[in-house]
């Protein structure tokens, strides 16, 4: 197996990570022997092109790093990550040098983690999540596979939040909360109390909308089996 | 030719109050989809005519009560979607499948009800039909029967395409500043497509059909006369349209031939539409004050084929879209809404308004005014 230094890095994506990875590479304290950027030309390419693109790369000469917004709750990224990880390549984290993390803090693969975030101690960030500029995030937090924290968020101790979730720019969540998977709270504030899992806590919609039926609404409180 | 509505109706109080009993308390009401309530014990709350309603499944029976304990009248569901047995979150009675009261805590010590006063506390119960995946509920206690509100032929139509509606839906309430009835007729209206939604809706109706009315189309040289009758008012129709190729429709169950978009018109309050037998959108307008109005929206896709993990992004960007084009006709119709006045004049309906002219006709004739 090669060492990391004598493989290539594959920065694959677009979008506005995409870019600011692009313009501040020097930052991430990289140890690849070179570093290429894919670039495509919007996320409605990426599910036509992403075979393409992993077929002229092999998992022992290149990792990668996948670098998509939180378009359509992270899955659009999730269209890039699932077929790379099925082919067998290795995908990097990304940290930027003016970050801080705590101790025992758990980082998975493909995660990139922007300037400025603080994230403290025994935290578990899973795979494929991304955290922009300038959030912070408590300790024993943990935010499920495929997510994504926008800037300037404040995450206190010990929240949970499930995958694919979509924390927008600017909202503070409350120490213990639990925020259920398939999530979008994208206006700013604080939240309070447990959301449930779908919920779509968008500006176009003055009352949150709510994914229901199996596995949703369906949440047995109360039921006898 | 005037319609048969006067400005009032759009406004008045008493009109709407006396509508909740005329209408709302008298036909089979859209209550919600069989599949978002399919698991024991799962409901869905509904406010209809003058009551609060809950529908819930009791091991594949779907049964609707008032929502009211006759203890103290506390609502026993709170959320409009959940799965919960019917416990009163005040003093904890527990009630049955029946609406019996099954349970009351301390009973002996605190209640000392007699037999007989305890067999009256029931919840009340109201009639279900389900036509397909669409469950209905009938508020009245001699309910007509629903075949004298929907034809044959559009029950079957609408337990054929919907059996191929997936078991997740994606559901938004709406607060909208007009009329119900403002709504529909809203939909009713073909014409107003290409004025409101020239770049979202109309792009994606073919050439060749640009009648919203789809099958009906060339209809301009033999528009019916406008018909009263009830069973008139809810009816379905057609319309060729560019559906975009996505993967994922390649793994499901989608209904009929696509590059098709199907409308059903379910008297007094739904909308259901179908595009390209993929997406399948039920819009209700549910009246809340004279002047003001609830869109709810609820949306599925055909049921999977294989598992689509992607299912909720899919959900969401798909109602995002439909509720873009509902805002577009909400500021127009709340325009509208604002204009009114005793002073206003009567609408002048044009041939092809000839469903509008039936609807104010069947309201009417619903509401006893002649």
């Amino acid at each position: 197996m090669k060492h990391a230094s004598q493989k290539c890095l594959q920065i694959i994506g677009c979008g506005s990570v995409f870019k600011s990875i692009q313009v501040d590479i020097g930052r991430y304290c990289l140890d690849y022997g070179q570093i290429n950027f894919v670039e495509f030309d919007d996320v409605s390419s990426i599910a036509l092109n992403t075979a393409s693109v992993l077929s002229d790369l092999s998992p022992e000469a290149a990792d990668l790093f996948l670098a998509v917004d939180q378009n359509a709750l992270n899955y659009a990224r999730l269209e890039l990550y699932g077929p790379a990880k099925l082919k067998g390549f290795k995908c990097t984290s990304m940290v930027h040098d003016s970050a801080a993390l705590g101790v025992g803090t758990y980082i998975g693969e493909n995660v990139w983690i922007g300037p400025n975030v603080r994230i403290f101690n025994r935290c578990n960030i899973a795979a494929d999540t991304f955290i922009a500029a300038c959030s912070t995030i408590g300790d024993d937090t943990h935010v499920g596979a495929h997510s994504w924290i926008g800037k300037n968020c404040l995450i206190s101790d010990s929240v949970s939040i499930g995958t694919n979730c979509v924390i927008c720019d600017l909202i503070n969540i409350n120490a213990k909360i639990k925020i259920g998977r398939n999530t979008i709270l994208a206006q700013p504030g604080l939240i309070l109390n447990n959301v449930q899992s779908g919920t779509f806590h968008e500006f176009i919609y003055e009352k949150p909308g709510h994914m229901i039926g199996r596995n949703y609404s369906f949440s047995k409180r109360g039921v006898s089996k | 030719m005037k319609s048969a509505l006067k400005p009032n109706h759009y406004f008045d109080h008493d009109i709407f109050e006396a509508e909740k009993s005329a209408i709302f308390e008298h036909l089979w009401i859209f209550a919600c989809l069989r599949t978002t309530i399919n698991e024991d014990q799962a409901f869905c709350t509904r406010t209809i005519g003058h009551y609060t309603v809950i529908i819930q499944n009791f091991s594949g029976v779907i049964r609707a009560f008032h929502n009211s304990c006759p203890h103290r009248m506390m609502p026993l569901h709170n959320q409009e979607f959940g799965q919960g047995r019917l416990i009163c979150p005040y003093h904890g009675w527990v009630f049955d499948e029946n609406g019996l009261v099954k349970t009351i805590p301390k009973h002996d010590e605190l209640y000392q009800f007699c037999d007989a006063e305890r067999n009256e506390l029931r919840l009340k119960e109201f009639h279900v039909s389900i036509i397909g995946e669409f469950v209905f509920v009938n508020l009245s206690s001699h309910p007509i029967p629903i075949e004298s509100q929907f034809s044959a032929k559009l029950c079957d139509e609408l337990s054929s395409i919907s059996r191929h509606f997936g078991d997740v839906a994606v559901h938004v309430n709406i607060p909208v500043q007009y009329n119900w009835k403002l709504n529909f007729e809203n939909v009713l209206d073909y014409n107003h497509i290409p004025y409101v939604h020239p770049k979202s809706f109309l792009p994606l109706i073919k050439k060749e059909d640009k009648s919203a009315e789809g099958n009906t189309k060339n209809e301009h040289t033999r528009f019916p006369n406008p018909d009263k009758n009830l069973i008139a008012q809810s009816w379905n129709s057609t319309t060729a349209m560019t559906v975009a190729h996505w993967p994922w429709h390649d793994f499901v169950d989608a209904y009929g031939p696509r590059d098709t978009y199907h409308n059903f018109f379910l008297f007094p309050n739904v909308n259901f539409i179908s595009v390209g037998g993929l997406i399948f959108l039920v819009q209700q307008f549910v009246p809340i004050a004279p002047d003001r109005t609830e869109v709810r929206f609820t949306l599925c896709a055909a049921r999977e084929n294989v598992k689509l993990p992607a299912l909720p992004a899919i959900l969401r960007g798909h109602l995002k879209s439909e509720v873009e084009v509902l805002f577009e006709d909400v500021e127009q119709i709340e325009a509208l809404q604002r204009s009114l006045s005793e002073k206003s004049s009567t609408v002048n309906h044009g041939a092809y308004e000839h469903r509008l002219v039936s609807f104010a006709l069947a309201y009417l004739d619903l509401m006893d005014e002649k």
